[in-house]
């Protein structure tokens, strides 16, 4: 009988009803330690509250309970002005706005740095309109470190430019995103698949797709001879072409695949190779819309799925309750299946 | 005015039903016709209370039955993996599940003496809506269930199933801290021993990537079994390019490197991958535990997102969650 075991609790630890629930609810009204209290308590006598349930009560009885619509709010490192301009984050945002919707919870984007909203009042607007639901998006780089009431809140970060303690966490660039890659260009055919890698800044920042795709060469035994070749994003132009059409030359890949700059293929083409007849050229990440990434065959740059994923596990979190730093991080990756048909790869055989 | 079914079908010139359907995300509605209804529905005001829809999945019966409605589907019977990491994996499935108000169970496919097929019915006559996919021998023939009539999360024993939610261990985030681990105590020429299957070309991958931003005379090249003799190229290996401490799997390359000679200096050893339980074998060792307790648990978080959210069926986009693993440091 359930009541029988709420009472063993109530007896056990000597707190009231009230504090029981909020404790099992892991509300941030009740202290660590009488918290912790309960819950082994409970766990001892058997006692559990159902998830669902007691999250849906715990909402009836607040007063704004006629607002049964969850807000959760969007929070985005770029202004408004940026997202008109960048389908990268617009997209991102369209995917999660329309995932909350689909779920039932409302959600507004808030971009932080306008004259509206400055850093140091997001603790105090969250408080204000009762929101406990935070999805963290892309930030600029160099951007400040957020301080957020994380207690109080259930999060998720979308990629990781955001200034932030670690917290649950979408991202793109998975492991299986990359044999997906692979075994697409395998069945075209290729054999000897080399990797141009980008590094952004001086530091250590690495390379999912670069360890994604060392690990899936082993099963291309004609290509585990090729070293890795990274260069330098704003590095100066004439010193990285030659770094790679040096490396091109000695070993010579059948298809380049890149997740960094489009000029690799125009350095190919200068050398009078042809594309895709003498080597394919498979680009990670085109860009929407932007006619410069045109005739090339490769992969979106991850948006739409990447806001909806964030939703997705924010609404588990919510539904569980989790609210506050987790110990230990969920990273979700979400695989980008879609293949852009463009001219710079051989078709199927 | 608030919306209700009626207003709905005759609006969008179908049957209630039929909006019932669409509402629980029934396959059988075409897409057309589900595309129709859910905009007339949003049109007129239609908006799911998260938190109730995901209770009326439940009591409506679906979900709650007396046999267990998520299952750890495994190659293997019970007994025999009593020792692995996945009976660690398997316990973390039966606790998460009981947190989230679903019950677990486990679920011996022998797929040699028996057809997917029948497996397959025995699942769906149980009321089974969540499969966790275990470890299956090498040699059993691929298990082809209809996958679209589950929710499916798979862990890091099934890597051929593709298309699938997965609960993963983080390999690239782990190389990272270890990488940050080795050198703060002053190793400075790694070396990897590398094994074949899947997991450990992943771990062989993060270690490539991570070992490429050493000094270029501290990167020594990886050595990779294959010979008929690996003990004594692996000793030659050693010779050659010095290695001050050795990444390597759990199990058979730790018998070899155990054989190396001892002058002048056997290199340290980092084992990746060590079995969740401190056995004899792995309480002295240094290394990375396998971390199966939250891989379990993520995988049943997985499912249930899937079942809360009326999704049955390989995900359009399907996700994987990735965990940390744990450090143990050897006593001596």
């Amino acid at each position: 009988m359930p009541s029988d075991l709420l009472q063993r609790v109530i007896k056990e630890t000597g707190c009231s009803r009230a504090t029981v629930y909020r404790a099992l609810q892991g509300s941030s009204l009740v202290s660590a330690d009488t918290r912790e209290k309960v819950q082994s308590a409970a766990k001892r006598v058997g006692f559990s509250l159902n998830p669902l349930v007691s999250h849906w009560m715990a909402r009836v009885r607040k007063p704004q309970a006629s607002q049964t619509r969850h807000p959760i709010v969007y929070l985005a490192g770029h202004s408004s002005k940026a997202y008109a301009e960048t389908p990268l984050l617009s997209k991102t945002w369209d995917g999660a706005k329309k995932r909350a919707e689909e779920l039932g919870f409302s959600i507004q984007i808030w971009h932080v740095g306008s004259r509206n909203l400055e850093l140091e009042k997001i603790p105090d607007q969250l408080r204000k309109k009762n929101i406990h639901g935070v999805i963290i998006s892309r930030f600029p780089p160099n951007s400040p470190t957020l301080s957020l009431p994380w207690e109080d809140l259930s999060l998720v970060a979308i990629g990781f430019s955001a200034q932030h303690p670690p917290m649950h966490t979408v991202s793109s660039h998975g492991y299986e995103t990359m044999r997906h890659c692979l075994e697409d260009l395998r069945r075209r055919g290729y054999k000897r698949p080399g990797y141009v890698g980008s590094i952004v800044s001086e530091t250590l920042g690495g390379s999912r797709h670069t360890a994604d795709f060392l690990a899936l060469r082993e099963s291309f035994p004609d290509a585990v001879d090729i070293p890795l070749l990274r260069l330098r994003i704003e590095g100066e132009s004439k010193k990285k072409k030659e770094e790679f059409l040096k490396w091109f030359q000695d070993y010579r890949p059948d298809v380049v695949l890149s997740g960094g700059i489009i000029e690799y293929r125009d350095w190919l083409m200068e050398e009078g190779l042809r594309i895709p007849e003498d080597v394919g050229f498979f680009f990670l990440g085109i860009r929407h819309g932007n006619p410069a990434y045109r005739d090339l065959t490769g992969i979106p740059q991850p948006s739409t799925d990447l806001g909806r994923s964030a939703v997705d596990l924010l609404a588990t979190l919510i539904y569980h309750g989790e609210r506050g730093l987790p110990s230990q991080p969920d990273i979700i990756q979400t695989l980008v299946p879609l293949i852009i048909e463009g001219k710079t790869v051989r078709p199927y055989r | 005015m608030s919306v209700n079914m009626q207003s709905v079908a005759e609006a969008a010139g179908v049957s209630i039903m039929t909006v019932s359907r669409v509402i629980h995300q029934n396959p059988k509605v075409a897409k057309a016709t589900r595309e129709r209804v859910l905009a007339e529905l949003h049109k007129q005001g239609y908006r799911r209370t998260p938190f109730l829809a995901a209770w009326k999945v439940r009591v409506k019966g679906d979900i709650i039955s007396e046999h267990p409605n998520v299952v750890f589907l495994c190659g293997y019977p019970e007994r025999a993996i009593r020792k692995s990491p996945v009976a660690e994996i398997y316990r973390a499935v039966e606790e998460q599940a009981h947190t989230l108000g679903l019950t677990a169970g486990f679920f011996h496919a022998d797929l040699k003496g028996r057809k997917s097929s029948s497996i397959s019915k025995v699942l769906q006559a149980r009321g089974i809506r969540g499969i966790v996919v275990g470890p299956f021998p090498e040699d059993s023939p691929p298990i082809a269930l209809p996958w679209e009539r589950f929710a499916v999360a798979a862990t890091d024993y099934d890597q051929d199933l593709q298309g699938v939610n997965r609960a993963s261990q983080n390999h690239y985030s782990d190389t990272q801290r270890i990488f940050e681990f080795l050198l703060a105590k002053g190793y400075s020429r790694p070396g990897f021993v590398a094994m074949q299957g899947t997991r450990n070309s992943q771990w062989l991958g993060a270690f490539l990537e991570r070992q490429w931003w050493l000094p270029e005379a501290d990167q020594i090249p990886v050595f990779r079994a294959g010979t008929s003799n690996p003990g004594a190229d692996l000793q030659s290996w050693c010779t050659n390019f010095r290695p001050d401490i050795i990444l390597c799997p759990f199990g058979k390359a730790l018998k070899w490197i155990d054989g190396l000679p001892s002058k002048p200096k056997a290199p340290d050893i980092f084992v990746l991958d060590l079995p969740p339980e401190r056995s004899n074998d792995s309480a002295n060792l240094t290394g990375m535990v396998y971390p199966a307790a939250a891989i379990g648990k993520a995988a049943v978080n997985l499912l249930a997102a899937q079942l809360r959210h009326y999704e049955q069926g390989l995900p359009t986009r399907p996700q994987t969650l990735r965990v940390e693993g744990i450090f143990q440091e050897s006593r001596g």
